[in-house]
């Protein structure tokens, strides 16, 4: 009954929670843990995780980033109480006939093994290893900073009223190889980067 | 540095711990929905914690900000009126009786309202003071209304109802706001709001509103006549970098109704209209601590102080309320949200006497102190939901009150959602009911009875708290994210509810001979209610969203030593409520820059003081040319000439008309 995450997601908490751990002993300040984090408020997460399965369903990666027969991997960026969320909405759920597999990333952690990376308000997303050439990774970068979608990722949450809407940069996703189908187009905000 | 780093260590571990043990608490598995679906998910705090109006166990209504201002609604009384399942009737120009599942009467007694947390409720009189608690209703994110008992988590006096009135963070309402508005009936209104950032994560704003109401309807009497009232404040929002933060209110308030106070009489025409000015002063403070507890749990402090100050002929009142309320959530299990905390109250008052009104005990000293645990368990992932808990709350009156409830949510398909609760709650009696003796009113002579019959009304020590224990069922079905129907059926069972039965009659020859009834409050009576809520939600374009609604109450009471003549208090409790009110509202926007409103409301006949029944309709027209700019006319009651909603509670009053008024409001932010 105590223990009701699988023992492989487990593990990865306990990984790195421990990390966080070692750090916040290591270093001579208090960093950003997981300890630290922010609540989620789990409703919100819930629905935010609805949103990342659809982004898996309505996007097309390139077939070398997504052999036939692999999961879909999911990050989220350090912080455990929006990973527990989003890896207990998304647990045992299959789409694309794919299995989904949510990992907790550390800031410092690379993300090029990782499908789609959610960013939480919370997480240090500037401290974030995004290796030079991220786009070529082929990861779905999502975020729900202000105007995330315009600077940083791909995709970012907005709050409109008492909803939660999203936001697409269409360029951005295209840089790193991905298609969003028209369905998740036709639905999202629209924003462009402003031209370099 | 050392104790830092253990203490952070110890928090991981119990992060670590605490963190793994979660459960999704929630009937709807949002990986179901699709896109379109998701993005209509709305997102309330009902119960203490986040919550859709789908999957709720409770019967739940929300309007929004801007539901509010499409309303034409200028204060908190009329925003209430488009709340499906709260019945709001104006009394006069400045006094109403707002309710919800019956006892409707201007004391609200049965209602608790809360703004931004912070409880309206008068330990003096019930109920919360409508007209004094002004409010810029531009900054309202939502009134969030829970219908029947809420007790299990806020305690006394949230018997039938919980009204709970959330503000936008200061965030939110960043630039400036300025409305003007003028009409017949309301002859001003300006309000006026400054929000600024101070740095990233600290917002401010501060604002005022002055109202001048003009008389109201038409009536033979003089009694209230027009009323003015005043609101600075300012509300600061600072978040802190881990989660949560910290929010500080404070307020000031100011109101003043002119006229005259109709008191009764004992020599013919048997009342007396006392030139009188009103007026109440007070303030408000209040903060609000949020910090995130071993990462998925919360902990959440609120602290209130408020000061109000009321003369008036009939009988003031000084009084200083403190309260403090801790929620702590926590998900220590798999498959469990226990939301626990204690709340503190303590009221200090002086009642002011005047010729018709004193106290046993002007000063007083009222304390509530209690826990509340509520544990939501996830039985069926996905499927099945009960919510278990309670509130043990001391006070002052009535001593130790248990007041739990029982809920259980299930998932029947994906569209449609059946929910039950049990549940039972108790209503304190107030200083007033326990201290006054009152000149309550005089019956004229009549056929047989030659002399004039002056009814006094004495409060009691030994008065009870009155109970309900209250059973409701309830079904949703959503077929799409544009049409909803949400139906709600409650049976209570009321048991020690205040009567007022007669005590003694005397004869008493002084100035001229009349009979001297006393009337002494007693927990004589007990009965039913039972009734129904429906709502139905409608958008068939994007730019036509249609709500309506039924609320349907019958209530019976009895007494439980039967007196001779029936106790008149029956009919005041019962006879003030419809049998059936309809509400029907089309919110449409044919043109970018044109929005058009039209509201209808039926109501029934009301029994006790006999008023027929009538229909009204509001619409409101609105041109906004510029996102900053709008114009728009409101009219109320446009069908209907005159009609009465509810009379004051008090013999031989007369119930005031009212009839149709419009205003023209100017709205700019920049």
């Amino acid at each position: 009954m105590l223990l009701t995450l699988p023992t492989l997601l487990a593990g990865r908490i306990r990984r790195g929670v421990a990390t966080a751990l070692i750090l916040g002993l290591l270093a001579g300040e208090v960093t950003v843990s997981a300890a630290t984090s922010d609540t989620a408020p789990r409703l919100e997460y819930q629905v935010k995780a609805g949103y990342l399965f659809n982004f898996l369903r309505f996007t097309d990666w390139p077939p070398q980033a997504l052999p036939a027969g692999a999961p879909y991997r999911i990050g989220v960026v350090e912080d455990a109480s929006t990973y527990n969320i989003i890896a207990e909405t998304l647990r045992g759920k299959t789409v694309n006939d794919r299995a989904i597999e949510v990992v907790y990333l550390n800031s410092r952690d690379p993300i090029r093994s990782c499908h789609l990376v959610f960013i939480p308000r919370s997480a240090d997303a500037a401290s974030l290893q995004l290796s030079p050439n991220a786009e070529q990774e082929s990861t779905l970068l999502v975020g729900e900073t202000a105007d995330y979608a315009l600077h940083d990722g791909m995709i970012g949450f907005v709050q409109r009223g008492h909803n939660i809407r999203f936001q697409v940069n269409l360029s951005a996703a295209q840089h790193a190889g991905l298609k969003l189908s028209s369905r998740l187009a036709s639905l999202a905000e629209i924003v462009r980067s402003p031209s370099p | 540095m050392k104790p830092l780093r253990v203490t952070l260590s110890v928090t991981s571990l119990l992060t670590f711990l605490f963190g793994l043990n979660l459960s999704l608490a929630q009937t709807t598995d949002y990986t179901e929905l699709s896109l379109e679906e998701l993005s209509a998910v709305r997102i309330f705090t009902l119960g203490r914690k986040q919550a859709t109006l789908f999957d709720t166990p409770n019967a739940a209504a929300v309007v929004t900000g801007e539901d509010l201002h499409r309303a034409g609604a200028l204060d908190l009384a009329e925003a209430l009126r488009i709340v499906p399942g709260v019945q709001v009737s104006r009394i006069d120009s400045f006094n109403y009786g707002i309710s919800i599942r019956g006892f409707n009467d201007p004391r609200s007694s049965k209602l608790l309202v809360l703004m931004d947390g912070r409880s309206l409720y008068s330990t003096t009189s019930t109920g919360a003071y409508w007209n004094y608690h002004e409010l810029m209703l531009e900054d309202v994110d939502r009134i969030e209304v829970l219908r029947g008992p809420g007790a299990s988590l806020w305690g006394a006096n949230a018997m039938n109802g919980v009204v709970n009135i959330v503000t936008k963070p200061a965030d939110a309402t960043l630039g400036t706001l300025f409305t003007v508005a003028t009409g017949d009936e309301l002859e001003t209104s300006i309000g006026l709001r400054e929000g600024l950032r101070i740095n990233q994560a600290t917002a401010l704003r501060v604002y005022a509103k002055f109202q001048d109401h003009g008389n109201y309807g038409v009536t033979t009497d003089t009694s209230s006549g027009g009323w003015s009232n005043s609101l600075v404040g300012t509300r600061l929002d600072w978040q802190r970098p881990g989660g949560g933060g910290l929010t500080v209110i404070g307020e000031a308030r100011s109101l003043r109704v002119k006229g005259a106070t109709i008191f009764p009489a004992i020599i013919p025409p048997y009342y007396v209209a006392v030139p009188d000015v009103q007026r109440t002063r007070g303030g408000n403070l209040s903060a609000h601590w949020v910090q995130p507890l071993f990462g998925n749990g919360e902990v959440s402090v609120l602290g209130t102080y408020e000061l109000i100050n009321s003369t008036k002929v009939a009988a003031g009142e000084d009084r200083s309320t403190y309260g403090l309320d801790l929620q702590v959530t926590l998900h220590p299990w798999s498959r469990h949200e226990i939301i626990t905390g204690a709340t503190f109250r303590k009221d200090t008052d002086e009642l002011t006497e005047s010729d018709w009104v004193t106290y046993h005990e002007p000063h007083g000293r009222t304390y509530f102190t209690g826990v509340f645990v509520q544990d939501e368990i996830t039985v069926l992932p996905d499927r099945l939901l009960v919510t278990a808990g309670s509130k043990f709350e001391r006070n002052t009156f009535t001593g130790w009150e248990t007041q739990p409830s029982l809920r259980a949510i299930l998932r029947t398909t994906k569209t449609q959602r059946s929910w039950i609760g049990l549940s039972r709650a108790i209503r304190t009696p107030s200083r007033e009911e326990r201290e006054i003796r009152t000149f309550g009113g005089v019956w004229p002579p009549q056929p047989g009875i030659p002399l004039p019959i002056a009814v006094y009304a004495t409060g009691s020590h030994t008065l009870d708290s009155e109970h309900v224990t209250a059973f409701e069922f309830g079904h949703r079905y959503e077929p799409n994210p544009s049409l909803s129907f949400d139906l709600a059926l409650f049976y209570n069972r009321y048991t020690d509810l205040r009567a007022t039965p007669i005590a003694g009659m005397n004869l008493i020859f002084t100035p001229v001979p009349h009979v001297q009834q006393e009337v002494l409050a007693t927990n004589n009576l007990y009965g039913s209610a039972r009734g129904a809520d429906f709502t139905v939600r409608w958008q068939p374009i994007s730019s036509l969203k249609i709500e309506g609604s039924l609320a349907a109450v019958s209530t019976v009471l009895h007494e439980y030593v039967p007196g001779n003549p029936p106790d008149l208090s029956i009919e005041g409790l019962t006879g003030a409520t419809p049998k059936h009110e309809y509400k029907l509202r089309f919110a449409w926007d044919p043109l970018p820059a044109w929005s058009f409103d039209v509201s209808g409301h039926r109501i029934d006949r009301l029994p006790g003081p006999k008023l027929p029944a009538y229909t009204g309709l509001d619409a409101r027209i609105a041109w906004h040319p510029r996102d900053y700019f709008e114009i728009d006319l409101v009219g109320r009651e446009l069908l209907d000439p005159m009609h009465g909603e509810l009379s004051k509670n008090f013999i031989g009053a007369e119930v005031r008309e009212t009839s149709r008024s419009f205003f023209l409001r100017l709205t700019y932010r920049h």
